[in-house]
């Protein structure tokens, strides 16, 4: 709902005055704004750094395009839109309704007549768009505002004109395996019968509160939406026959939209006569809320009133950065629109107000900013999952997202580059040297396409490698790593246009010579739906490891990197699997270490236990470990959690941590990050720097970032979090 | 809500505010003028208020100013006001409303009895909150209830007062609805406590049969007991405002005499297409664009 603008909105967006924010997502932040005439739009604009893709833009261009076309009766009324502003943005009215989602959640599934006049109101929309020749291709609760008058239609990020396939790659990326056609899941046309489909499952939803295809990974899904019948629990009786008509895997079985205006509903009464009250309580509070809202805005963090690279306000420095400094051509200019350099100012550090993290992270009171340093950078994560994953490469730091891949100069948090192309983090991998991005055709398999790219120039640095006969797409291939000379992946062969189990064969371990360009090895293995692998490789071999397809335990193994033959294989126990969550390999010459209900060494040889460390009582366990310099380290879940450290080679233990007076709460699933002088270990709300000579917290730095890495050349930590990204010294 | 008339109501400015709509459909008994306006910034939009053409300005005023002083539950509390020597007006602040008569035209005819007894407890308690200060409403009529998302406000505090003065007769007089002025009131007796009572009663009535003046047996049975008292013609005859609390409500183990409405006041209180309205009167209002400053002469223009 209504949310305070934060310090660094822009005060106007084109003629329109900013009142609140309205919601933030990968691709923009949309906002409640006022013309200068009074009118109260929704405002949705595009984060500067993708407006700089022209994919993005010709995706939004096509989103303002079709709210136009879908108009105010059955869409967000579009009152004015800017395509091609440096920030494009697009203005609509501001619906008075929740998304149908969020009115399941709030009131639990509809009752029979509310599904029927919603599913007739939702076929003549449809049916409306489709003679203007759009499909939607996205339709789902969340895309759905329910109002007193009958739903809308929003968010056609990805509509397209029928037969206007340019932009079909980006489009499969965002579509919805949960709600999707079994033709738009094998990568084929997905026609205004897809509508339809994607409408059943809209009202089983809604008169259920789950989705035909329950929920699971995206290739489960996938799957089940081409394979299996849909479940229909829950779904009354009378409507029964229709939807499962409109499951049919063959989209000429289908109803058409005029037939299900017809069979749903005999048009008797007004929409809200059919509206259930919690429902209509909520339309009412909304209608109302709207005006009680007074603007206001969130304060800077108080580090940027100071180190401002701009006067005065401090709520304008996204905007005279994006106004003022002018550069449309750099990626940099709009880059650090978006990211608020906070510059390094050692000169004060007296000044108590170390900088926090942006964003609503509660940081504890006890865990003030005793003595931690100031942040160097800190910008604004766009990543909600929290997926993001570090990479560093060359001179640079590459932040793989959700929804793109952005590259940063450590030294300042700059933005050099990004690409919107790729979408899941695991499309993202590096040696050191380079980027590897594979952006294959996302609806077509065919073929796997690894791109190498310079780290600081984004530049392409070699032949683009191709891989016929794999599909690349981000459901279908996964970087591991590259080393050596040679880049792993976990792939899937097959073509998605002969009926077989592709979701659940095919899939490879696969070795390419970066050189060459060729495949060097490849290994089938069964896909268990859970990804992502972790990897790396030690001493010419590629360790392993992920969680098994039914998450209680921990599959570990060794692949000789020349052959891709099994060396070895272990399962770790993840008795307490709701505790640990593996994230990072901890490795060296000689042992893989991994925490759960005890702290582990696996010999790099054969796989076998060296030690292990920890009673394997049910109240003890240990988190994501780091090794460094032959000591272990690894947080350890006792009366006071707190880190233990044990030597690599025997599993001896060195020291475990003093208490500080503080209380703090272990983040079990992030690894620590071992410096010369502190053991930074995340925790609720921030980093603490456990002081290698007294064993104790010295500080915690306030953050919500909770995946940190080491930029040892430029002696900086590196975090990533839900709302901010940020670079503090290391020592 | 016409749209027509908008246009050429716009270009009117009272004291800060540019008028946008006007809240009432022209037929409406109302004791003012009232209408949605918002400041020049658009910033603040409020319900504003003004006095029927032909009636006396300085009572108006009058009541205006005194009725700053009256707070309390279901109440549109006044926040602005005409400076003195200006033209009377007084400003509240707007949240999406329709008046109780327009809530029944939407509705397609009588409220639902569960929406007339939330009602009915709610104005009853701010009633009750007034009479406790020494204040008598003294302006109780169908269309000085405002229904809004949470419930109901009561508007035109001291219409009857400002109508007329006390000892000469207000029958007849432009603004007061016939039904709801109590009989004491309408002969010219100054209004009193129970004269509110009265009017509530009305009120009550007319939400649940669409009359101010209903026959007996078009009352739901199980208000009729508890609307005919509040319509005895006899002040001593009718119950207390806080007695209509407790008469209205049912019995919940946590009342308070300040929450007694809000157990009533739940999801469904509201019929659906009356939420409707009320939605669509936000819609329309928040994509109301005025002519800004400089092309006050030319409509509002978008670049699409």
């Amino acid at each position: 709902m209504l949310s305070p603008l934060t310090h660094d909105d822009p005060a106007t967006v084109a003629t329109y005055r900013l009142i609140a924010r309205l919601g933030s997502g990968g691709m923009g932040t949309v906002y409640l704004a006022r013309t200068p005439g009074g009118r109260t739009v929704a405002l949705k604009t595009v984060h500067a750094r993708l407006a700089t893709d022209p994919a993005f833009r010709s995706r939004f261009r096509l989103e303002t395009d079709a709210a136009r076309i879908i108009g105010a009766r059955h869409g967000a009324a579009v009152v004015d839109a800017d395509p091609l502003a440096e920030t494009p943005w697009l203005a609509t009215e501001y619906v008075l309704g929740p998304p149908l989602d969020d009115a399941v959640a709030l009131g639990g599934p509809l009752p029979e007549p509310t599904v029927r006049a919603l599913g007739a109101a939702l076929a003549g929309a449809l049916a409306q768009l489709h003679s203007s020749d759009v499909v939607h291709r996205d339709l789902k609760p969340s895309n759905v505002l329910v109002t007193a008058y009958g739903p809308k239609i929003i968010d056609f990020g990805i509509a397209r004109a029928a037969g206007d396939d340019h932009l079909t790659r980006t489009g499969a990326a965002a579509g919805t395996p949960a709600f999707m056609s079994p033709e738009q899941a094998s990568g084929e046309e997905h026609t205004p019968a897809g509508d339809v489909f994607a409408l059943a499952g809209v009202l089983v939803f809604a008169a259920t509160g789950h989705g035909p295809f329950g929920t699971g990974s995206p290739a489960d899904l996938l799957y089940r939406v081409r394979y299996a019948e849909p479940d229909l629990t829950g779904v009354p009786e009378s409507l029964l026959p229709l939807l499962t008509a409109c499951f049919a895997k063959d989209p000429a079985a289908r109803p058409t939209t005029h037939t299900l205006t017809n069979h749903l509903h005999d048009g008797h009464g007004e929409f809200a006569d059919h509206l259930p009250p919690l429902l209509l309580a909520d339309i009412a509070r909304r209608a109302t809320d709207v005006w009680l809202h007074t603007p206001h805005r969130l304060p800077a963090p108080a580090e940027s009133a100071t180190t401002a690279t701009v006067p005065s306000t401090p709520l304008s420095r996204r905007r005279a950065l994006t106004l003022g400094g002018g550069s449309l051509l750099g990626l940099a200019g709009a880059g650090a629109g978006v990211w608020a350099w906070l510059g390094t100012r050692t000169s004060d550090t007296g000044s108590p107000g170390a900088p926090t993290a942006t964003g609503p992270t509660a940081i504890p009171a006890t865990t003030a900013t005793d003595g931690a340093p100031k942040a160097l950078w800190q910008g604004s994560s766009l990543d909600r999952e929290e997926r993001t994953t570090q990479l560093l490469a060359g001179d640079v730091v590459g932040f793989a997202e959700t929804v793109s891949f952005r590259v940063l100069d450590p030294k300042d948090g700059s933005v050099l580059w990004s690409d919107s192309m790729v979408m899941e983090p695991h499309q993202v991998t590096t040696d050191g040297t380079s980027f590897y991005l594979s952006d294959g055709p996302l609806e077509k398999a065919g073929a796997l396409k690894i791109r190498t790219i310079a780290p600081r120039t984004g530049k392409e640095a070699a032949k683009t490698i191709e891989l016929k006969g794999f599909d690349g797409s981000s459901s279908g291939t996964e970087l591991l790593t590259a080393a050596g000379g040679t880049l792993f992946a976990a792939s899937r062969r097959g073509d998605h246009s002969i009926d077989s189990d592709v979701n659940q064969t095919g899939w490879h371990l696969l070795a390419v010579n970066l050189r060459t360009g060729k495949e060097a090895w490849r290994q089938a293995y069964e896909w268990d739906g859970v990804r992502p692998w972790l990897a790396q490789v030690s001493g010419g071999r590629l360790i392993l490891g992920k969680n098994s397809g039914d998450l209680d335990s921990f599959l570990v193994q060794a692949l000789d990197v020349q052959t891709g033959r099994r060396l070895w294989q272990r399962r770790l126990p993840l008795k307490e699997s709701a505790q640990f969550i593996p994230g990072q390999l901890a490795i060296d010459e000689r042992h893989a270490y991994f925490g759960g209900d005890r702290l582990r060494a696996l010999r790099l040889t054969d796989g076998g236990i060296a030690w292990e460390y920890g009673s394997g009582s049910a109240d003890t366990s240990y988190g994501v470990p780091a090794v460094s310099g032959g000591i272990v380290y690894a947080q350890e879940n006792r009366d006071t959690p707190g880190l233990v450290a044990v030597t690599a080679d025997l599993g001896v233990r060195r020291w475990t941590e003093s208490p500080s007076g503080r209380t703090l709460t272990p983040d079990f699933f992030a690894s620590p990050v071992v410096g010369e002088r502190y053991v930074y270990t995340p925790v609720r709300g921030g980093l603490s720097a456990v002081d290698l000579d007294s064993n104790r917290s010295a500080w915690v730095f306030p953050t919500d970032a909770g995946r940190f890495v080491v930029d040892k050349e430029r002696t900086r930590i590196i975090g990533a979090g839900k709302t901010s990204v940020v670079a503090i010294p290391y020592a | 809500m016409e749209q027509a008339r908008t246009r050429e109501e716009s270009a009117r400015r009272i004291g800060p505010y540019r008028l946008i709509t006007r809240l009432d459909p022209p037929t409406a008994t109302v004791s003012c003028r009232r209408f949605v306006a918002c400041t020049r910034d658009g910033e603040r939009t409020v319900l504003l208020n003004t006095p029927l053409p032909g009636t006396d300005p300085a009572r108006f005023a009058t009541e205006a100013d005194a009725a700053r002083r009256l707070l309390g539950p279901w109440i549109a509390p006044v926040t602005d006001l005409a400076a003195p020597g200006e033209s009377p007006w007084y400003a509240t602040p707007y949240v999406p409303a329709l008046p109780l008569p327009v809530a029944l035209a939407v509705h397609g005819g009588p409220l639902p009895e569960g929406s007339v007894r939330a009602v009915g407890v709610a104005l009853a308690e701010a009633l009750a909150a007034a009479h406790a200060q020494g204040l008598t409403h003294a302006g109780v009529s169908p269309a000085a209830v405002l229904l809004t998302a949470d419930g109901p406000r009561l508007s035109c505090f001291g219409a009857v007062r400002a109508a007329g003065p006390d000892g000469e007769a207000r029958t007849g007089l432009p603004g007061l609805e016939p039904g709801a002025l109590a009989p004491e009131q309408a002969s010219g007796g100054r209004p009193r406590p129970p004269g509110d009572v009265f009017a509530l009663g009305a009120v009550l009535a007319y939400a649940a049969t669409g009359h101010t003046v209903p026959e007996r047996d078009e009352l739901p049975s199980a208000l009729r007991p508890v609307i005919s008292s509040c319509l005895a013609r006899d002040p001593a005859d009718r119950p207390t405002a806080a007695d209509l609390m407790a008469a209205l409500a049912p019995p919940t183990p946590h009342r308070t005499v300040l929450n007694s409405a809000g157990a009533l006041l739940t999801p469904g209180w509201l019929p659906g297409r009356v939420v409707a309205a009320l939605a669509r009167q936000s819609s329309e209002l928040l994509a109301a664009e005025l002519p800004t400053d400089t092309d006050t002469a030319t409509a509002p223009s978008s670049r699409t």
